[in-house]
């Protein structure tokens, strides 16, 4: 008859399987925002395009095509 | 010794360690509170403790990482397979070693030279230690230096070689000759400190070091060197720790080599036991070259 196993055992294994559950995504933290981006390499690369192209954009943008200050407003010296 | 983590806590790396620490029953459930990077954190530091943490403190300041960058100082993720385990120094511990080898030549004329190699040998294995040898070497650049500019006689170079003792150009004590000494020697503290110094030889050669892979070698290409976790000077002030304190100056100006790292695949047990050991390894050595830096004399009087 198998005997029951130890607390520490026990929680152990309660440990090992919450992160199980962390690593395929059934973890209720993996459900935020940031648990979401962390995990998913394709959120990640779309984030990184999206950064490049507007990196990109700005750096390629003529001096004269920025749009100009406001009124009053103070250029970063 | 201070622990740092750079993982994210959602990072699938910082679990997968996470669970592979939890398996190899290196981490403790009990530091288990829901985050996976609390949780490995958690881990160094009770592996630190457990392996003389404490003692380090007591003459070193060392910081652990464990990081998805080999570089602390650039946040390109290499290889997105792996986390790095590094060991930084925050300034050097200080070792006056002069006044111990002045006692231990009274014993045998060989005994300071074999000494001092078992101390400092034992102490670079891991960490970088700075001694006389880097000064000879900075003094060299800087008369190469000099003599470009019109002559060494024209500028002030610090004197290496009158401060090293003559005792150091001896040849090393064979261990069996060096074990027939240690029972002659009547003095119970000199004994302790020379005890002391195998031990510590004894304690840095239980592992090799790891080896990094070329893709991790190549993030250092153009780091400085190592910063050292250790000063070891003949007398206090003298021209060796002026040259410390020297380059010390410059030692920053490029982003340093890390004086530690081991590369960990996070879901492979044998990886991380691999790099768990070897940082068990270094933090013995370093609280074990701490216990001896407390008994030397040259640091009692002075430090």
């Amino acid at each position: 008859m198998p005997q029951a196993k130890p607390t520490s055992q026990t929680t152990r294994e309660a440990v090992l399987s919450e992160l199980a559950a962390m690593a395929e995504g059934r973890h209720p933290d993996c459900n935020t925002i940031t648990g979401r981006f962390v995990r998913d390499p394709e959120l990640q690369q779309a984030s990184k395009i999206l950064c490049d192209a507007i990196q990109a954009e700005y750096h390629h943008q003529p001096a004269s095509d920025i749009t100009p200050p406001p009124p009053a407003w103070l250029l970063p010296a | 010794m201070a622990v740092e983590h750079r993982v994210a806590g959602e990072d699938r790396r910082a679990i997968s360690l996470a669970r592979t620490l939890t398996e190899l029953q290196i981490a403790e459930v009990r530091d288990w509170e829901g985050s996976p990077s609390k949780y490995v954190l958690s881990t160094l530091k009770r592996w630190i403790g457990r392996h003389g943490g404490e003692s380090i403190r007591a003459q070193f300041a060392l910081d652990a990482t464990l990081s998805n960058t080999p570089d602390r100082y650039s946040s390109e993720d290499i290889n997105s397979a792996r986390l790095y385990l590094t060991v930084d120094p925050d300034s050097a511990g200080y070792i006056v070693i002069g006044p111990t080898l002045e006692m231990l030549t009274r014993i045998h004329r060989r005994l300071p030279v074999t000494f001092y190699g078992l101390v400092v040998g034992a102490v670079s294995r891991w960490l970088r230690a700075y001694d006389f040898r880097d000064a000879l070497e900075r003094v060299d650049m800087w008369r190469e230096w000099a003599e470009g500019e019109g002559g060494a006689d024209q500028y002030e170079i610090p004197d290496v070689e009158s401060c090293i003792p003559a005792e150091m150009k001896e040849e090393r004590l064979k261990a069996g000759t060096l074990r027939d000494l240690i029972s002659q020697v009547q003095d119970d503290g000199l004994r302790g400190v020379i005890e002391a110094a195998l031990t510590l030889d004894r304690i840095s050669q239980r592992l090799q070091r790891p080896e990094i892979s070329d893709e991790t070698r190549e993030a250092f290409m153009d780091s400085n060197p190592p910063l050292p976790a250790l000063l070891v000077s003949f007398k206090q002030n003298d021209s060796i720790a002026g040259c410390f304190e020297e380059e010390g100056q410059a030692m920053l100006e490029e982003c340093p080599e890390p004086s530690f790292i081991v590369e960990i695949d996070p879901g492979n047990a044998l990886s991380v036991r691999r790099a768990f050991d070897a940082l068990a390894v270094l933090c013995e050595t370093m609280a074990a070259a701490s216990r001896l830096a407390a008994l030397l004399p040259g640091n009692k009087e002075e430090g």
